[in-house]
């Protein structure tokens, strides 16, 4: 048994030990050693007992406990299990060889799969593991099972929230919501003209971001903290972390869909601008170390979310991971596809997948009931309870492309191919439509996933756009919940990006910014005598069209941004007539979208002005910042305060099941 | 001289434009030639079509993947010229070289396929009495052969839908093989 260390130096000290271990190149010595212990704990991690308990889980909320053990040179581990509070926990503990670089030889992994307990509190977790020679070791953690019944709701009490609708502005922190309002309504003599829909929630709190490995969270386990209520390392999401590299044998925990339609019978919907095998929608709907494994992560979502979420709505981009290998445009391979062991998948009751590129998954979902839509106009006119959406066959188009569109003023999404993607208010709309079927109730996930993509580009007017997109959403949601009171709707990001912000405002008129944008002047010309902040900076005026939507982003005097976590780019303050390349798009390098600009520093050129970034790179980053949330309808008066953002989950779960259900 | 040199030098009798000379491994889009420098091709030979990437696949996407164009259709089985960017692989497959529209790299033994190839890519092979490793050579490539559609497994595990049987390198007269 580990001692204990008591005082912020220790702790540090282990934490500093613990790093030097992970930077260590040269496989360690073999001592006979409890490498991890999962679920994480800062009992196991630091010798720290105490508060914040790291794994924290629902009654009742199925996850896994796992352990990587190293022996003495020459022997081997025979086998191990799990004790909680004392008691050994019964059931199967299977073993397999640890096969990340770096681990001593004959590490073996052990597991017990999908444990729950109903008793709530702090639970003291021990793992003991014996080796050939009869040496036996053990290591502690902890975890926490949460009560649902010591909540501070107190206006309003009054059944459970049968509707959850999250919704989720991928990368959008304080100043996106800002900079929206801002165009949307304007400002004048000190006053916001008027709100945006998120701005009318009742609710609003503040949420830390960081993800089990860093203060900078990616959007994998920047979702999963709400589908799950737990912490994962970077790139991982239903899952935590393990010594194996397979992207999908790691410990599980289960995610809010499928809890809820385990023990309650409701239907998930997950709808997303992005490619649907992207982070956020996966987070609600997949449980793999690797967000990038597409082929795998869009099978699961019928074979195991379909039947274990009641997924009934899936919609957004991401045709390429449906379309069978043979298939020009198919993106599926073997190599980021799964076949789930069959402790994993007899262990959680799924099925264990395939390595089957040639699959037809549109055809599958056909199969199982669903309504395919390719385009907005077949949304329409989709018909039944369960329905699926590929507008796309990566990331969908922006608003900003797909409003040009329907003006007639752009033929961006032509070049792209795909010309007819509805709104992300529209997809809502359809998805509320068709998940109100199930009379038991939902959850509905929501991404307006380019305000994160946008702002990476530093493609100002783009960003702004897409959180203006995902407000109307929000006002869609938030109707619904206006006629069905037994819905909860959340408005949150995953993280921060691009430590955005507004400086002020132009202080010239469109023509004149055009002409210096083409001056080669630099600062001279682009900063200088443009850049208006107090005074000058004023009241930016848009124009709204009857759409929603700026007549123009370009108007006299306009809203001017920054960046605290750039890249280098050029800037001239003028809309970007074409969005950068994305390399997941099918038709990239082919006329015409090989004369859009490769990046940031490959527009805006003429006028020379380069701001240089603290970061390398083409792209600005995500940022450790705290992120708004606004919560309306049933339960909302819980989420107050600054929380972290596994605490989003508990709350949403405490409105989604009632206090004193457990 | 090498048998890959020669082979190389082949390739620059196929047609081998130099003015991308410098262009490197970097999938990004940044220094490249102008796709205007077709316009400075040579005169295509008699009974040879030009062809372009953009002239792959039908624009809008239908409902589901991508379709072969008419053009594309009508050229099966026929002569094509077409100019590209070889492909940097880590790990390239024997008498076989990607063509693209725009310079691009590929790291296989990283992602395996998972990369960012974009559909329209053409997969061209080298007559069989060239040497099997076909040498990374930057800059637009000019090359013709005949056109061969529809999905085809290759040796190296990925899927071909469009490709290039190429012509065997011109000899000059009396040139021993």
């Amino acid at each position: 048994m580990r001692h204990r260390m008591k005082g912020s130096l220790l702790i540090l000290a282990a934490i500093g030990a613990a790093a030097m271990l992970v930077q260590a190149e040269e496989r360690p010595a073999a001592t006979l050693k409890i490498l991890r212990l999962t679920p994480p704990s800062n009992l196991f991690a630091l010798g720290d007992p105490n508060p914040p308990i790291i794994a924290r889980f629902l009654p009742g909320q199925r996850f896994d406990f796992q352990a990587t053990v190293a022996p003495d040179a020459g022997q081997t581990i025979t086998d191990a299990d799990f004790w909680v509070d004392g008691k050994k926990v019964s059931g199967p503990v299977t073993s397999t060889l640890a096969t990340v670089a770096g681990l001593p030889a004959a590490t073996r992994i052990f597991t017990r799969r999908a444990y729950s307990s109903n008793k709530t509190g702090v639970r003291h977790l021990v793992v003991r593991a014996a080796q050939s020679d009869g040496q036996v070791v053990t290591a502690e953690g902890n975890f926490e099972i949460v009560r649902l019944d010591d909540d501070d709701h107190d206006g309003d009490r009054g059944g459970r929230a049968k509707n959850i609708i999250i919704m989720i502005g991928d990368g959008m922190g304080i100043a996106h919501r800002t900079a929206a309002r801002l165009m949307l309504h304007g400002a004048y003599q000190g006053k916001s003209r008027a709100p945006l829909a998120m701005d009318t929630f009742p609710t609003t709190g503040i949420v830390t971001t960081h993800s089990l490995n860093s203060i900078v969270t990616d959007s994998a386990p920047g979702a999963f903290c709400y589908s799950a209520g737990n912490k994962t390392n970077n790139n991982q999401l239903g899952v935590f972390p393990d010594d194996t590299t397979d992207f999908f044998d790691n410990p599980r925990v289960e995610l809010i869909g499928e809890y809820l339609a385990r023990t309650e019978g409701r239907s998930l919907g997950i709808v997303t601008t992005a490619d649907v095998f992207d982070a956020t929608p996966a987070a609600f709907g997949a449980h793999t170390s690797n967000r990038g494994a597409g082929t795998g992560i869009c099978d699961g979502y019928l074979d195991e979310q379909v039947p274990n979420s009641n997924l009934r709505v899936l919609m957004g981009g991401g045709r390429k991971w449906f379309l069978p290998q043979g298939t020009p445009g198919s993106a599926r391979v073997s190599s980021l596809d799964y076949v789930l062991p069959a402790e994993l998948s007899t262990g959680w009751g799924v099925a264990p997948g395939s390595l089957d590129p040639t699959r037809d998954l549109i055809a599958n979902f056909q199969g199982a009931g669903f309504a395919y839509a390719a385009n907005k106009t077949q949304m329409d006119a989709a018909v039944g309870d369960r329905l699926l959406g590929l507008f796309a066959f990566s990331n969908m188009n922006v608003s900003l492309d797909k409003i040009g569109k329907r003006r007639g003023t752009s033929t961006i999404v032509d070049d792209f191919g795909f010309p007819d993607q509805p709104m992300l208010d529209e997809m809502t709309a359809k998805a509320l439509d068709v998940l109100q079927s199930n009379h038991r109730g939902f959850v509905l996930m929501v991404e307006g996933a380019s305000i994160d993509k946008q702002a990476h580009n530093m493609d100002t007017d783009r960003w702004i756009l897409e959180a203006i997109e995902f407000d109307r959403a929000i006002g869609v949601a938030k109707a619904f919940a206006e006629t069905h009171r037994d819905t909860l709707v959340i408005v949150t990001a995953d993280h921060e990006c691009s430590g955005a912000n507004i400086i002020g405002a132009s202080t010239v008129t469109n023509s004149a910014l055009v002409t210096r944008s083409t001056s080669g002047g630099g600062a001279a010309q682009l900063r200088a005598g443009v850049v208006g902040n107090y005074d000058a900076a004023g009241f930016p005026v848009y124009v709204i069209a009857p759409d929603g939507y700026p007549v123009t982003t370009d108007p006299d005097f306009k809203l001017l941004i920054g960046y605290a976590a750039n890249a280098d780019r050029y800037e001239d303050w003028l809309t970007n007539l074409k969005p950068i390349q994305d390399t997941q798009q099918p038709f990239i390098g082919v006329a015409p979208l090989n004369t859009y600009p490769a990046g940031p520093l490959n527009r805006d050129t003429a006028g020379n002005f380069l701001v240089t970034g603290q970061v390398e790179g083409t792209t600005a980053v995500h940022t450790a910042s705290d992120i708004p949330l606004s919560a309306f309808g049933r339960g909302s008066s819980a989420f107050t305060g600054v929380m972290d953002n596994t605490d989003v989950f508990f709350k949403v779960m405490k409105a989604a099941l009632g206090e004193g259900k457990h | 001289m090498s048998r890959n040199a020669r082979f190389l030098r082949c390739l620059v009798a196929a047609g081998l434009l130099a003015a991308a000379a410098g262009c490197s491994k970097s999938s990004e889009g940044g220094a490249r030639p102008p796709v205007a420098e077709r316009d400075k091709l040579p005169p295509l030979p008699d009974g040879v079509t030009e062809l372009k990437f953009a002239e792959f696949y039908r624009m809008p996407v239908g409902p589901r993947g991508l379709e072969y164009t008419e053009r594309l259709e009508s050229l099966r089985g026929k002569k094509v010229r077409i100019a590209g960017y070889m492909v940097r692989q880590v790990e390239p497959a024997a008498r076989t070289l990607l063509l693209a529209a725009k310079p691009m790299s590929v790291h296989e033994d990283d992602y395996g396929f998972c990369d960012d190839l974009p559909p329209q890519i053409l997969h061209v092979l080298t007559p069989d009495s060239e040497p099997s490793a076909v040498p990374f050579t930057p800059g637009i490539l000019l090359l013709t052969g005949r056109l061969d559609l529809g999905p085809r497994q290759e040796p190296d595990g990925r899927v071909s839908h469009v490709r290039l049987f190429l012509d065997p390198p011109a000899r000059k007269s009396g040139q021993r093989g």
